[in-house]
């Protein structure tokens, strides 16, 4: 007799959503409640809806997880850091009116860049997490005031107003990431 | 004071203690369900993401053993209450004794 078993493409999904460490023991756990309970209780159209709705219910953890500890946050990281070093290079080529005040600004955003990539790297240390905390805030009070120049400017500038939205963004995910790190004691989840 | 533990990281954790030596994955996700009285309400993944985040902050520990035929032969993950997971639930207990003393029960609120 042929052997019911869970969806293939359900399994595969499970084990991408999985991560290594839990890959095999949770995908087992699962497989047997499928087999042992479900199957004969169920019978095998609700017991494959039952190990669909438990596969789904791990993608809200692992969404958190790419965004969180992913290389999401890293990208972004690496996009507003050149970000910065074009506005700096841009305000010393062209030298507007208060173009220092401009510099400071792009200097800023580079550096945080910089500081929540060692932060995520070198977690350890936590004097680097709390300047990085610090960091994000002053980039969420630049990105606030950049918007509110924009939408209140004569001139609408749209690359101003994408580089607030990325800032405002990476702000927020190096908060929620770093504050997570500091509840959990510096372990991943 | 340490930080108390919420109610679903409890009921994880005294699912973990009241199965004993069999607490692996699949045994308190039954055992959680069955405590909730509806196990279409409590998912895998919370449960999992709760027995990640409370082993990470070394409520529990766990040991690996290998897998049985009835699981495609995948290795089990036995879970067990840390001396540090102990004293988080008995203080999360004596935190609410304290705020219940004295409290009438059945509740009785005036609408």
């Amino acid at each position: 007799m042929k052997r019911i078993a869970p969806p293939y493409l359900l399994d595969c999904l499970l084990l991408f959503l999985l991560s290594p460490r839990d890959r095999e023991t949770v995908s087992g756990d699962l497989y047997e409640e499928f087999l042992e309970v479900k199957l004969p209780e169920l019978g095998q159209f609700r017991a494959r809806l039952w190990y669909t709705r438990q596969v789904l219910s791990f993608v809200p953890g692992r969404a958190v997880a790419v965004i969180l500890q992913g290389p999401a946050l890293r990208c972004l990281c690496f996009c507003t850091a050149l970000a910065g070093c074009w506005l700096g290079m841009m305000d010393l080529l062209l030298r507007h009116p208060g173009f220092g005040s401009q510099i400071v600004i792009a200097a800023t955003i580079v550096s945080q860049a910089l500081l929540t990539l060692a932060a995520l790297r070198f977690d350890r240390y936590g004097g680097l997490r709390a300047f990085a905390i610090i960091g994000s805030l002053t980039l969420l009070w630049i990105a606030g005031s950049a918007l509110k120049a924009t939408f209140s400017g004569a001139q609408f500038e749209g690359y101003v107003l994408l580089i607030a939205l990325a800032l405002i963004i990476q702000a927020i995910l190096t908060l929620l990431t770093l504050l997570r790190a500091r509840v959990l004691g510096g372990k991943s989840a | 004071m340490a930080e108390l533990l919420g109610t679903f990281e409890q009921i994880v954790l005294l699912a973990v203690l009241g199965l004993d030596e069999e607490a692996y994955g699949r045994a308190v996700l039954r055992a959680v369900q069955t405590a909730s009285g509806d196990d279409r309400s409590i998912s895998a993944g919370a449960v999992y993401a709760t027995l990640d985040r409370v082993e990470a902050k070394g409520l529990l520990s766990s040991r690996i053993e290998e897998g049985t035929p009835s699981r495609g032969g995948r290795a089990r993950r036995f879970y067990r209450l840390t001396l540090t997971g102990a004293s988080a639930l008995s203080e999360a207990r004596r935190a609410l004794e304290r705020m219940w003393q004295g409290k009438p029960w059945p509740l009785e609120v005036s609408s």
